[in-house]
């Protein structure tokens, strides 16, 4: 049913019930997000957070977010367009679920399926309650998904349009065999999923019980009034950076197909209270999977200007209004179908958000950040449990080191900053996955780019193989390219990949190994019972002259072991109290 | 001036309907003005104006040389 009502009209809303409006749709958005982190099958959603929640009005306006995964909250506002314009509002009935995942249609890549689902109030559509999430298993071509080496997206899993998973409060039993079918771990999948409607089950009580006290007047044209205020906190946050033309450039170092980098380039204009991203002069899109979609390279500029403005801002549709994102068709920014994304959404993207950060550092220092270790650091595998049977794939990520910034130094072993994401506890990672032991996982000294404040560490993980065999795959960026300091800062050590047969001789890269394209970018390699790999995960870039760090935060370093002695002399100049007194 | 067009968003091949400034796939219902002597898509009036404003200034020579 098409709203009738004029959600702009006045209705005399105080600040407090505005307050109490966004808390409570921002808090309904959380607790949508602990529905899923408690009921739901895998450890991608339990434990490490890879999904979002976010409440829309019947125009597929934002209204709501919490603090889950930038890229998907930035993407989502596409996908549900998207799903509006091709479904059509009155498509939508009481009790529908949409699901979607198709990034040529708005989602950011094809593991990320977002559930939708219509709020009415008295017969009248009122919001969307929606929410996307990176299921472990999608039928690509290699066991969870992100297929290092595909060279189309049909090689990336189960294209999903907008359809109904659920139609007035009934399971659309077609949908549900078809996609259940084409994943290798169905019954993952189906409880993840179940795990999501929950999720919106949730929210829509939430929106009933908020209209039932206040008024749907009041939800209405609150939410247009929240959406208003946030446009115009973020313009005026906007106009306090210098007008003018500011320029970054950054290279994805590999496709995983062929030889060579891809170039970004990023002219960013602050003009008053707008804001234009233009990527013209960018590389062709790539034959291998490290594409971005329009939507991620959107997100990921709407991710970098969250981070740079006032985290009180209302979260919704207005924070993105000041940005027009210029984006050449064709290119590793905005690449044409069948090109495969995978690695867009998960390399790309936090690449991006540091350029817009590289290209302002010095007109806004104390706000941006060094480059982050820039890689999601994915290693999938997938195969069969020995006992039984039951297929399990898994979408294992990585932390890296943060950028240093103006007052401290980088965060080490962060999820990358599109993700927002936790890594999986060991204990959980071997119980669920028994195939693989984890022999250490531990802080990379050195890693951290020198600066007055230095980059976070980098880490280090081995993983030794304890079953039959196992199907792995990878897809990490940064492994050649050290992520960049800036304001004289230096860059953090970039990341590597390795594999040692039976856990014994030395260690080599996959295309020594297995001949791979890539040495970390690459599908289908099967492992076997005492094969260990090791992931090296890139520390973050320093900020500002080492030489002016705080000799105090460098004997801290060196008393943890987050620097060794020889880079402390190499790269801040320092000498122990000895020789200082010797010399 | 331009007016608002709808487009059907089929599945019997890739939707292609491009805005000319932003280079977003522009679904369903799109904006349809006359800009540097064309008819051209975008996804609303805004964009066509930054094409005029900001796009053709900046890139327009750039691509009448290509």
């Amino acid at each position: 049913m098409t709203p009738s009502r004029d959600t702009t009209a006045a209705v005399g809303l105080d600040p407090v019930t505005l307050t109490v409006l966004d808390n409570y749709l921002t808090s309904t958005c959380r607790d949508m997000g602990v529905t899923m982190m408690t009921t739901a099958y895998s450890p991608i959603f339990n434990e490490s957070l890879d999904f979002s929640c976010v409440i829309f009005d019947p125009r597929g306006q934002m209204l709501a977010q919490a603090e889950f995964c930038p890229s998907q909250i930035g993407t989502i506002k596409f996908t549900v367009e998207w799903t509006i314009a091709e479904l059509g509002l009155e498509a939508f009935e009481q009790g529908d679920v949409v699901i979607h995942n198709d990034p040529y249609r708005g989602s950011g890549h094809v593991p990320e399926h977002m559930l939708l689902r219509p709020v009415f109030w008295e017969g009248e559509l009122v919001a969307f309650v929606a929410n996307v999430a990176h299921m472990s298993e999608v039928g690509a071509k290699t066991p969870g998904g992100l297929s290092g080496d595909a060279t189309e997206i049909f090689q990336e899993g189960l294209l999903i349009p907008p359809v109904k998973l659920r139609r007035r409060g009934e399971d659309v039993q077609d949908i549900w065999k078809m996609v259940l079918a084409n994943h290798r771990t169905p019954r993952v999948t189906y409880g993840d999923f179940r795990a999501m409607m929950a999720s919106l089950e949730l929210a829509e009580r939430r929106l009933h019980s908020l209209i039932a006290d206040h008024g749907v007047d009041t939800f209405t044209a609150g939410g247009d009034e929240l959406i208003a205020i946030a446009e115009r906190r973020m313009r005026a946050e906007i106009e306090e950076i210098p007008d003018g033309v500011y320029f970054f450039e950054d290279a994805i170092e590999d496709d995983g197909i062929g030889e060579g980098s891809f170039p970004m380039k990023l002219e960013l204009t602050i003009a008053g209270s707008e804001v234009i991203a233009d990527f013209t002069g960018s590389a062709r899109q790539a034959v291998g999977p490290v594409n971005a979609i329009y939507a991620v390279t959107a997100s990921a500029i709407y991710n970098a200007f969250l981070h740079l403005t006032d985290s009180t801002i209302p979260r919704n549709e207005g924070c993105y209004r000041p940005f027009t994102i210029v984006a050449p068709r064709g290119t590793i920014v905005n690449c044409e179908f069948p090109a495969p994304v995978a690695g867009g959404n998960t390399e790309t993207s936090p690449r991006i958000t540091d350029m817009v950060f590289g290209a302002l550092a010095d007109a806004i220092p104390e706000r941006v950040v060094a480059s982050c270790g820039g890689t999601s650091s994915p290693f999938l595998f997938g195969g069969r449990n020995a006992s039984g049977g039951e297929p399990y794939a898994h979408f294992h990520f990585e932390g890296v080191g943060w950028g240093g910034r103006h007052d401290s130094d980088g965060n080490d072993m962060i999820v990358t900053i599109n993700g927002n994401c936790r890594n999986t506890p060991v204990e959980v990672f071997e119980t669920r996955y028994p195939a693989f032991r984890i022999e250490s996982y531990r802080l990379t000294a050195d890693s951290g780019g020198p600066g007055t404040f230095r980059g976070g560490l980098g880490g280090e993980r081995i993983f030794t193989v304890t079953v039959d065999e196992v199907t792995v795959g990878a897809l990490l960026n940064r492994m050649r390219a050290d992520p960049w300091g800036i304001l004289g800062g230096g860059a953090g050590a970039h990341g590597g990949l390795w594999v040692r047969r039976g856990g014994n001789g030395e260690w080599r890269t996959f295309v020594e190994e297995f001949g791979t394209a890539s040495p970390s970018k690459f599908s289908g390699v099967m492992l076997h019972d005492g094969d260990q790999v090791k992931i090296l995960m890139p520390g973050g870039g320093g900020y500002g002259d080492p030489l002016e760090r705080d000799r105090a935060l460098i004997e801290r370093d060196l008393h943890e072991g987050f620097v060794t002695i020889e880079a402390a002399r190499e790269h801040y100049g320092y000498e122990s109290e000895k020789e200082h007194s010797d010399g | 001036m331009g007016e608002w067009r709808e487009s059907e968003i089929g599945y019997l091949e890739p939707y292609r309907v491009v805005c000319e400034l932003c280079g977003q796939l522009v679904p369903g219902r799109y904006w349809l003005q006359t800009a540097a002597g064309a008819p051209r898509v975008f996804c609303n009036p805004d964009h066509a104006a930054k094409y005029e404003s900001y796009w053709l200034p900046r890139h327009g020579q750039e691509e009448a040389l290509r």
